[in-house]
């Protein structure tokens, strides 16, 4: 029997939507700009950045040392299965191989230049809207790239912040490719680098960049998570699913313990760590069990004075927010999304092991856990 | 292991203690099909108690005993099969729980509860009596393939971070490549006793509690100790405490350390 993959492959089909999806993304209003003023970017000098995989971030100065630059990228689709949880499959769609998509620095001024691969293997047709960019539906429709074709978007980087990237072809195809993993981050610097509450110059000394993803993985009448041929073939039983709005798994870098065990991040007390956390299509409240956002760009954008001290901040659906910490003492931390049910159960959890010298100035344990005299002691305790 | 100890102590709620008592059964078995076991002969071991042990008020590791058992004891081969429990849903004795629909499997998504409550039904139904292991024969039937649990940090050291940490890079190492298949009974291989799939991937219920206990000066014997039953010690590549209602501690485990993968169990025979 031929799959439906084998089906697309055939020339004929390469072209369209999969059969099954009745809404397809050529619905989207799709645009060209050659017959617009032409810009000459000729004097700009031109620098290519290899992006890495999240959690990490390619190589950045914090503070421009030039002027504005034209910023290449190149970033590739790649449709494939991906384990999320020991028991749950995905067919995913991702920028890069990656959930999240991997994150772009540049600075404020700075053009962005994507070159976008969608390869002939792939089934879909994808694009690419940032929240970052101005016009043209941040970029979607001048990016609709059937498999087989490339694009190059280039955009100017006029907003200062971090902002979400997604994948938008289309009608229901917008949520369901977002589910699927196509969403990561920009960050657009300030050419002179962050500022704290007072207008002083802040830097860090590392950034990590979370990607928090929700699935919706149907169950079969067995109550066992279904797995499936293909995308498409996927598509009728996830979207009942995504409807509902419950999600089955809400990661942080993929799958369920990304950022854990083998996977944890890692700092060293007093290290000022900047996390960068991304929500593509839900609400999130990021918060490090046993540490702060020193200094918050809740809505990720840095012409606002950061908020100072939160104990838990919030990612809105649909941006990216940052947050910059220094770690004041060693051990082991969580960074949860505090809906402590997604965090526990479906699987927002990071650790970060921070290395250092206790501090009991601080924190200490007065009292080991011990037994206490039931008849003498705790009677005060109640008012 | 602390940071489970403190989650699951947080979240217990009381503890009915189920102490396994020798007794009799009069007239004809029910199962007459009884598991293979293995025996496990008396002699020395090692073994280091379970809990949370301190120097005053400083967290140390405990003692690395010498033990000698008089005795020797009569454990299953494999831990309970998926068809073993069937039979006891089927009896409406157990709880029913998740299945992969692999006969020969190991049963998991077990609690403390469950566990115990099979070994009644079974006792009943074979006229023998049946109990989870303790902590310590567990120790014992698990031979080479038992992981001490020590870490090696100095009972001199004063910054408690440094277990800690050392405690979650421990959990990874003795787990080494995550192997989350369920698989048919005796993938893991067996024991120099003969005893299968010991800290494969399936954590295994004892009845011991957990111990808070006090150590002489030198670290080198307990003084004092209280347990608290709410939760049990689960056995595999490392030791855990986990509540005993839990089924899955991998979502429940703890915010901060590394859970086992599944919870079963196999069965002591007494007399």
């Amino acid at each position: 029997m031929l799959t439906r993959r084998a089906t697309l492959m055939g020339a004929v089909a390469v072209a369209t939507a999969p059969l099954a999806i009745k809404a397809s993304a050529s619905t989207e209003e799709v645009m060209d700009t050659s017959s617009a003023q032409a810009v000459d970017l000729s004097t700009l000098p031109r620098r290519k950045v290899k992006l890495v995989r999240p959690p990490f971030v390619h190589e950045h100065e914090q503070i421009a040392t030039s002027g504005p630059t034209v910023v290449q990228f190149e970033m590739k689709i790649i449709e494939k299965e991906v384990q999320i949880a020991d028991d749950a499959y995905l067919q995913a769609m991702t920028f890069n191989g990656s959930m999240p998509g991997p994150m772009m620095v540049v600075h404020e001024g700075d053009y962005v230049e994507l070159t976008l691969y969608n390869p002939p293997e792939n089934m879909f047709q994808h694009n690419i809207d940032f929240h970052a960019a101005t016009g043209a539906l941040g970029g979607g429709s001048l990016t609709l790239v059937n498999p087989g074709e490339k694009t190059v978007l280039r955009f100017k980087a006029t907003r200062p912040g971090t902002f979400v990237y997604h994948c938008a072809p289309g009608g229901p195809m917008i949520p369901w490719h977002v589910v699927s993993g196509m969403a990561g981050a920009i960050m657009v610097l300030p050419r002179d680098g962050l500022k704290d509450h007072e207008n002083k110059p802040v830097s860090y000394d590392r950034i990590y960049y979370i990607g928090e993803n929700d699935f919706y993985i149907p169950k079969d009448e067995n109550d066992e998570y279904m797995r499936f041929e293909d995308a498409g073939d996927s598509y009728g039983d996830t979207l009942e699913v995504m409807n509902k709005l419950i999600p089955s798994h809400v990661t942080f870098n993929g799958k369920v313990g990304g950022l854990t065990g083998d996977n944890a991040l890692t700092a060293a007390q007093g290290e000022k760590v900047l996390f960068v956390h991304s929500q593509a299509n839900r609400d999130s409240r990021p918060h490090l069990i046993g540490g702060h956002g020193d200094l918050v760009w809740e809505a990720g954008k840095f012409n606002n004075v950061p908020d100072r001290d939160l104990e838990t901040w919030f990612i809105r659906g649909g941006s990216a927010g940052a947050a910059l910490y220094e770690f004041l003492q060693p051990g082991v931390y969580a960074y949860v999304n505090h809906n402590l049910i997604e965090a526990v159960n479906l699987g927002a959890t990071a650790h970060v092991l921070v290395e250092g010298e206790w501090n009991n100035d601080l924190m200490e344990q007065v009292v080991a856990p011990s037994e206490y005299d039931v008849m003498h002691e705790g009677k005060t305790a109640l008012p | 292991m602390r940071a489970i100890v403190s989650f699951a102590a947080l979240c217990a709620t009381g503890a009915a203690i189920t102490a396994a008592a020798l007794m009799w059964w009069p007239g004809t078995p029910q199962i007459t099909d009884r598991p293979e076991t293995v025996a496990i002969p008396a002699g020395s071991y090692n073994y280091r108690p379970s809990g949370d042990f301190r120097i005053g008020t400083r967290s140390v590791d405990p003692p690395s005993e010498q033990r000698s058992a008089g005795t020797g004891f009569e454990i299953m081969k494999y831990p309970v099969s998926e068809a073993q429990y069937a039979l006891c849903v089927a009896a409406e004795a157990c709880n029913p729980t998740a299945t992969t629909g692999q006969a020969d499997a190991a049963q998991i998504d077990i609690s403390y509860v469950d566990a115990t409550g099979f070994a009644r039904w079974y006792s009943k139904m074979t006229r023998q009596t049946w109990r989870l292991p303790t902590d310590d024969e567990w120790v014992r039937a698990a031979g080479d393939r038992y992981v001490d649990s020590g870490l090696g940090i100095s009972a001199n050291e004063t910054d408690p971070s440094k277990r800690w940490l050392a405690n979650y890079r421990q959990m990874l190492t003795v787990r080494g490549d995550t192997d989350t298949e369920i698989h048919q009974r005796g993938h893991f291989g067996d024991n120099e006793f003969g005893v299968s799939d010991m800290a494969g991937n399936v954590w295994e219920w004892t009845e011991s509690c957990f111990v808070n206990g006090q150590l002489s000066a030198d670290g080198s014997e307990i003084t004092e100790q209280t347990s608290y039953c709410g939760v049990r010690a689960v056995q595999g590549k490392h030791r855990a405490f986990i509540i005993d209602f839990v089924r899955d501690a991998k979502v429940g485990g703890c915010a901060a350390g590394i859970p086992p993968d599944y919870l079963g169990f196999r069965l002591v025979r007494e007399g």
